[in-house]
């Protein structure tokens, strides 16, 4: 049950009288269904029992629309401001430095890249994402994934099976040993990974996959080899060849929380990175390409991020059509 | 928050004008050294007098200094997370392209929006405070939040109950 305590002010009342503060205990009743109702995944049933209930009685109207102002004046606050400013999600460390880091710097660069689309990976996804979408997903007892944008997965956990086909994008993935049950497989078209318990993040294009292990460890299969990589390690390879190893960046997981953390990055490394949350084209000019910049960006307006290096970069940004931004040099 | 607590007063006391000459001085260099700011000071010595004057009239003169001390704490609190807030909000205006940069008046609004924001959740636990935002602002379902937080689905019921029951002590109470 809500606790409200000291919710309402205590005026004394008449139900009837609508111009009167809501009763203690009519705003609790109201926030016991408010709060259901916004979950997302409330059914017909519930909703129709509220509209009962606010039909009842006028002072229950009136806290409810107390409490719908509240919401409505909440998301007066935009969103990647609120997230910054009032520190809310869960990953507290690398908050604090997302913070620290906002104040965005910049070097010089280069390049370009462009997009594709309709994938046709997603109709045979179970789960997917659109371009400039994410998704955070429970598979399973002791499994989650996170989908990055234009991302799709084909699952299998029925019985003791716990199977991930990446088809394409990105993903974090945390598993966790649970009895009576397989290891994680994930199949990535270049070879195989396998789980017992583990945090890590797996990206897969045309031509190769990148994994970076976070906590526990990761064993990869390929044709008559097997590959163990333990947390803190990052490796990018194809089906038989490794094609280089890292360390393990924690702020690459900052598009979780829809953020971008550039550290000394090729603008067009940069660019590339934001075009893959976006449908459409970001062209870079080659004679900026090469042009280093640092920061935290948002991810979901690519427009603004790039635009916020011009303070810092010789660059113009320009929009040519609603799907088509240029990188130029600024006396271009 | 402090304007109304705070020992006041019946009994044999100072004026606010005698206070005021008394007590200034030392209170203004003790938000000099506190805020590193000659004016910032200036202007908080002033609001914690309107305080005492918007109180009670009268401080007994052994409780002033301890008193005005009180206030100026309560409001050097305030105006440094007022500072975090407004340097968050420029920092985000930065990142916004000029063709998208809210009018002055929109700005004004939307850092007050977040002013107002920070102060209804102020004092609920960060789980509590994530699962709001990630509900109201972020339009997450419950389930999702549940897994973005790690925690179970009832619990981010009743984060918002929580949560909702604050903002509405924090406006209506």
């Amino acid at each position: 049950m809500p606790d409200a305590a000291g919710a309402a002010n205590g005026a004394p009342l008449d139900g009837r009288a609508p111009a009167g503060p809501p009763s203690d205990a009519v705003v609790r009743e109201a926030i016991a269904w408010w709060t259901r109702l916004q979950s997302g995944v409330a059914d017909a049933g519930e909703q129709q029992s509220c509209r009962d209930w606010l039909a009842q009685d006028p002072a229950h109207r009136v806290a409810w629309d107390r409490l719908q102002a509240i919401g409505r004046d909440a998301r007066r606050v935009p969103v990647a401001l609120a997230h910054t400013a009032l520190n809310a999600p869960a990953s507290r460390g690398r908050r604090t430095a997302l913070r620290s880091l906002l104040a965005v710097a910049g070097v010089a660069g280069t390049g370009w890249t462009g997009y594709r689309h309709a994938p046709w990976q997603r109709l045979v996804a179970d789960y997917s994402t659109g371009v400039g979408e994410r998704r955070a997903l429970a598979l399973a007892d002791g499994l989650r994934v996170t989908l990055n944008s234009d991302t799709a997965v084909r699952v299998n956990v029925r019985g003791s099976a716990r199977d991930i086909d990446l088809l394409r994008g990105e993903m974090l993935v945390q598993a966790d040993p649970r009895h009576g049950v397989q290891a994680l497989r994930v199949d990535t078209g270049h070879g195989e990974l396998r789980a017992e318990r583990a945090r890590f993040d797996l990206r897969r294009t045309a031509d190769d996959v990148r994994v970076g292990v976070y906590e526990g460890s990761v064993a990869l299969l390929r044709q008559g080899g097997l590959t163990p990589l333990s947390a803190g390690e990052r490796l990018a390879y194809a089906d038989d060849a490794d094609l280089g190893r890292a360390a393990a960046d924690p702020d690459g997981l900052a598009w979780v929380d829809g953020m971008v953390v550039a550290k000394e990055w090729r603008l067009d490394d940069f660019a590339g990175y934001l075009a893959r949350q976006r449908v459409g084209v970001i062209r870079v000019d080659p004679a900026v390409a090469h042009l280093r910049l640092s920061g935290v960006f948002p991810l979901d307006d690519a427009e603004r991020a790039l635009k916020a290096l011009e303070h810092t970069l010789p660059i113009t940004v320009t929009r040519h059509t609603q799907y088509w931004l240029q990188v130029g040099p600024r006396d271009a | 928050m402090l304007s109304s607590s705070g020992p006041c007063v019946d009994t044999p006391a100072a004026p606010v004008d005698g206070l005021y000459r008394d007590h200034r001085p030392w209170l203004f260099g003790w938000l000099r050294r506190k805020l590193g700011c000659e004016h910032r000071a200036e202007d908080l010595a002033q609001d914690v007098f309107v305080r005492v004057i918007q109180g009670r009239k009268q401080v007994r003169a052994h409780e002033a200094r301890a008193l005005l001390t009180t206030i100026a704490k309560g409001l050097v609190v305030d105006h440094q997370r007022h500072a975090a807030l407004e340097h968050a909000y420029l920092a985000y205006l930065a990142a916004v392209p000029e063709s998208y940069a809210p009018s002055p008046e929109a700005q004004a609004e939307q850092l007050q929006a977040l002013v107002e924001l920070d102060r209804l959740l102020d004092g609920l636990p960060p789980k509590a405070r994530a699962a709001f935002l990630l509900s109201q602002l972020d339009g997450l379902t419950y389930p999702e939040i549940a897994e973005r937080l790690g925690v179970s689905l009832s619990s981010v019921q009743q984060y918002m109950v929580r949560a909702m029951s604050a903002c509405y002590a924090a406006i209506h109470a």
